[in-house]
């Protein structure tokens, strides 16, 4: 379900803003954050983006990320590989659910276990590599995994932690900085948990309210209400550095591609060449106002696999033209791109008239897009992918992998390169960090040597803050209450 | 020794420079191995943090493949870069010593495998964060979050007390990609040494230090007592009497002002004994001259058959400048006057006598008129043109018993009419000697047909004029008064005379005489 969303939503997010929490002031000892979506699971096995937006604040996983995306500990204090596929975790003394148990190894152990292999878990697929969990002794818990896994505290991040046995799910309860009190009007209450193992909320009480309209959203922060905004559309921008909110730009760690089907019109290296030399480069400029990216590689900032200084793709319309005269039979395209974003299309458009392509703009809806491109019918077709595991691997391993098992579940290409397989399935293998560092490096330039792949932009997420706010934004985009400050300073 | 100004200068700057010298050569070597030992720490730790990752790599690049020898040199160029880091050992997650830089020189260890088996060391290496053993056993967990700030844990991350400046690093475990550990073993040899070298730093330092302020105070010393001896010296012979003694100091401070003031006194002192010198010569000159005045003033009193006479001076100063005389003119006239030049003193004096001496000159000569006017022809042209002298002059007449009177602005006389027993005061007209030319003709002469008993007194302006204590003046009152009451009960001229000067100095109590006090009695015998 995870990779079922990641790809559909993230330029959604930036350019039109439907998604987007943002922080609620309302008084010294509440705060209430808002979201665009509902929540619609309280499962700690519910992988939907939505949900864990509520969840993040109530759950805790073993392993978290820190705001720069490093793993950190969280109920676990300290783990490491006694071999290649056995993890040991040392567990966090003293930790508390909501109800008062004890969090132990039994705890973590059902909880992995309702994870990997619960019917209704959504993290089946996440957890696949995981072969064996069990108990060491109290604070100890030992996991296996068929293959040696280098995501794997990657993977944990998403695993939160409840009590063994529990299966109420509707009923939350988590180790996490607060707890569930009430739902009224479409907001959940949280209660700031006060036998929390680590430094106490700011804040007393928390309110998670869905707020579905943008301009309602908006007008809330204007008025006042709201002290933090995620998700603010650029075009809002000026809007609320007028009305005296700070705004600051964060990778939001998506990027945009343009993917050539192999098998259709885009299997001619010359068609396929002519485009990648005819597209521009500054549709970043054109439709993000500054806060899309230009990049030319696979990884978004920040993550594993990123090149810090990689060239940046040139339209070149020589190389584009004299490519495109080497095609023998100019086809009509038609370019497959989310409803939303049917300037974009009409863009790119534009630019393949210089060569003389003809492309037709199609915009589907969510579900009738993926059914298109998964089908593998579609000619090219945009793709944004958000890198949330913090590797670039996860893009490689799903979109770019022959389709062969859990592999390239959205590739939708046809690609099927052996070589790239093969670099592919070692670097999810590999633990030692430079030499899958250097596989990666490989990867991303041999990907960008078959030009069935083009690298876009990168997306930032832009978060408007009122000064009466201390907040720094997280690279993981999770917005958590706990880190949210009352600003001292005037 | 220590009785010298200077020794004692040079002994407590001395003991005060080798006294704070110590202090603070304590207080900073102890400061400074403090600083040494919290850059050791510092050094150490961050050393450990950034080089874990190189030194994994090369592990993994040509110790796990076998390589020993370039992966033994890496170590010697990592080791050689901080001197504080002894060794250096990696370990497995598990606790298995893979190398050991400290056993393992030149061949890589073939033993049996090496295992961590305290706990304690096992749980730093399977730990997360960087960790430290300290030199008093205590274990500290280094977390630094994603903001940077450090906090100091135990292995379950609960706050705990961090190293202190005191506290030493025995060694630092940094763990490395969830499978294994570098272990530093942080040295402080260099901490000695370096400890050494700033002792000895100092100790050159301060002893140069010393030699510097030791000849600073010995020449500061100088510079106080040198001037101090020159003072001694000039003082001793100022005292013998070498009052043109002087000192050499050219300092602008306080030794430099008391040359200088020294200088001065000595010459205010020259002065002084100079003006001493001639004061004395002064005073007997003074004493000579009134010595010389005195013999001219005839005797207290001069009787006559018909009339007694007599009179009295009292000089405001050694000399003065009033004068009287009886001189006998003729068988039967006697001449009598009373004089009193402007001011008083030597000059006054002079010219007094100098009229004395006149009119003695012109005794032959009965014509009072002739007499005024030759003593102011004299007077005028050999005395100064500012003295001017008033004088009473009388002509005594045995056989007609008539007194003549001529007054050259000289105050009234006092007539008492034995008759009436009255005193009345007789004022003719006329004016100072030496004044105008031809006083002769501005001046009267009042003849006076005396009877016995009748009473002719005159008197200087000191004796109306002398002050008491308060300031108050004797007066004319007070003198007709006593002259009444003299003259009532028969005194002589002499006892008369006698009871005007004892009321008056009576009166003037101990204030001081301003001006000459002068009286001349005529008394009319009794028949």
């Amino acid at each position: 379900m995870r990779r079922l969303l990641a790809f559909i939503l993230p330029l959604c997010l930036i350019l039109i803003s439907c998604d987007g929490p943002e922080a609620q002031l309302l008084s010294g000892d509440r705060i209430t954050i808002a979201y665009a979506e509902a929540v619609s699971s309280y499962s700690p096995i519910n992988f939907e983006a939505k949900n864990r937006k509520y969840l993040v604040n109530i759950y805790e996983p073993l392993v978290r990320y820190d705001k720069a995306f490093n793993t950190d500990t969280a109920l676990a204090v300290s783990w490491g590989r006694t071999d290649d596929l056995t993890w040991e975790f040392h567990l966090r003394e003293g930790v508390l659910f909501h109800d008062g148990s004890i969090f132990e190894a039994n705890d973590a152990v059902y909880s992995l276990e309702l994870a990997r292999s619960d019917v209704e878990s959504q993290l089946g697929s996440l957890l696949s590599n995981v072969q064996e969990v069990k108990k060491i002794d109290d604070y100890k818990i030992e996991i296996k995994t068929f293959e040696p896994d280098p995501l794997l505290l990657n993977k944990l991040t998403n695993v939160y932690m409840v009590p063994a046995a529990y299966r109420d799910f509707d009923a939350p309860l988590g180790t996490g900085p607060y707890y569930i009190e009430d739902f009224e009007e479409d907001t959940l209450i949280l209660k700031r948990f006060e036998n929390y193992w680590g430094a106490a909320a700011f804040y007393e009480e928390v309110g998670l309210a869905y707020i579905p309209g943008v301009d309602d959203r908006l007008n809330a922060l204007l008025e006042g209400e709201v002290q933090v905004l995620a998700n603010v559309p650029p075009q809002h921008v000026d809007v609320l550095r007028e009305a005296g909110f700070e705004v600051e730009a964060y990778p939001s760690l998506e990027v945009s591609y343009l993917m050539f089907n192999l098998e259709g019109a885009f299997k001619d290296p010359d068609l396929r060449a002519a485009v990648w030399h005819a597209l521009g480069i500054d549709y970043a400029e054109r439709f993000g106002e500054g806060y899309l990216l230009p990049t030319d590689q696979y990884a978004a900032l920040g993550i594993f696999g990123y090149i810090p200084e990689h060239p940046v793709r040139q339209q070149n319309l020589e190389k584009a033209i004299a490519a495109q005269t080497l095609v023998e039979e100019v086809p009509e395209l038609t370019l497959d791109i989310p409803l939303g974003l049917e300037p974009l299309g009409e863009d790119i458009a534009v630019d393949l008239e210089k060569i003389n392509l003809n492309v037709t703009v199609n915009a589907l809806g969510a579900s009738e897009f993926q059914n298109k491109i998964l089908s593998g019918q579609s000619d090219f077709y945009f793709f944004g992918w958000k890198y949330d595991l913090a590797d670039v691997a996860d893009f490689y391993e799903v979109a770019v992998h022959s389709k062969e098992g859990l592999y390239g579940a959205f590739n939708g290409i046809h690609l099927e390169d052996v070589e790239l397989d093969l670099s592919i399935e070692k670097a999810a293998q590999e633990l030692d960090i430079s030499a899958r560092r250097q596989i990666l490096i490989e990867l991303n330039d041999r990907l960008l040597a078959t030009q069935s792949i083009l690298p876009l932009f990168e997306a930032q997420v832009i978060y408007g803050i009122s000064p009466d706010l201390h907040w720094a934004a997280r690279l993981d985009g999770q917005i958590l209450a706990s880190e949210i400050l009352q600003n001292m300073v005037e | 020794m220590l009785h010298s100004l200077k020794a004692k200068f040079v002994l407590a700057f001395g003991t005060l420079i080798v006294v704070l010298f110590l202090a603070l050569g304590a207080f900073l070597l102890d400061a400074k191995g403090k600083e040494l030992s919290a850059d050791i720490a510092q050094g150490a730790q961050s050393f450990a943090r950034l080089s874990a990752g190189d030194l994994m790599e090369d592990y993994q690049l040509y110790l796990a493949p076998g390589n020993f020898v370039p992966f033994s040199r890496e170590v010697s160029v990592l080791l050689r870069q901080n001197s504080d880091i002894a060794s250096l050992s990696i370990l497995t997650y598990t606790g298995v010593v893979l190398y050991d830089s400290a056993e393992e020189g030149t061949e890589r260890y073939s033993g049996t495998v090496r295992t961590l088996t305290d706990a304690a060391d096992l749980e730093r290496v399977q730990s997360q964060a960087m960790s430290l053993l300290l030199s008093d056993g205590r274990i500290i967990f280094v977390k630094v979050d994603d903001e940077g700030i450090v906090s100091y844990v135990n292995f379950n991350e609960e706050n705990i007390t961090g190293p202190g400046a005191e506290d030493k690093i025995v060694n630092i475990i940094v763990p490395y990609n969830n499978a294994h550990a570098v272990q530093y073993e942080v040295s402080y040899a260099a901490l000695a040494e370096r400890l050494a070298t700033a002792r000895l730093q100092i100790l050159v330092i301060g002893i140069a230090a010393l030699v510097v302020t030791l000849m600073m105070s010995y020449m500061l010393s100088v510079s106080v007592t040198n001037p101090l001896k020159k003072l001694k010296q000039a003082a001793l012979k100022l005292a013998g009497g070498d009052f043109t003694t002087r000192v050499s100091i050219h300092s602008k401070d306080e030794l430099g002002l008391l040359g200088q003031t020294f200088n001065n006194m000595a010459a205010d002192i020259q002065l002084s004994t100079q003006a001493l010198v001639y004061q004395e010569r002064v005073a007997k000159e003074l004493e000579l001259a009134a010595q010389i005045q005195t013999q001219l003033l005839p005797k207290d009193k001069y009787v006559l058959n018909k009339m007694d006479m007599a009179g009295g001076l009292i000089p405001a100063t050694e000399v003065g400048g009033d004068a009287f005389d009886f001189i006998k003119a003729s068988e039967t006239r006697t001449l009598a006057y009373l004089g009193d030049v402007t001011g008083h003193g030597v000059a006054a004096g002079i010219v007094s006598s100098i009229a004395n001496a006149l009119i003695y000159a012109f005794r032959g000569d009965v014509d009072l008129f002739e007499m005024i006017k030759a003593l102011n022809d004299v007077l005028r042209k050999k005395t100064l043109v500012n003295v001017f002298m008033t004088m009473a002059l009388f002509l005594w007449d045995e056989e007609t018993e008539v007194i003549s009177y001529m007054n050259a602005g000289h105050p009234p006389i006092l007539y008492y009419d034995a008759e009436k027993k009255k005193v009345a005061e007789i004022r003719i007209p006329g004016m100072a000697l030496s004044m105008v030319d031809g006083v002769e003709k501005i001046v009267k002469k009042h003849d006076i047909k005396t009877k016995p008993n009748d009473v002719i007194l005159t008197y200087s302006d000191g004796i109306p004029e002398a002050k008491d204590a308060k300031g108050e003046q004797y007066g004319m009152n007070r003198l007709k008064r006593i002259v009444q009451d003299a003259a009532d009960d028969f005194y002589s001229a002499d006892a008369i005379k006698n009871a005007v000067l004892s009321d008056v100095k009576q009166f003037m109590g101990t204030s001081e005489q301003l001006d000459d006090i002068t009286i001349m009695v005529l008394k009319r015998k009794a028949v």
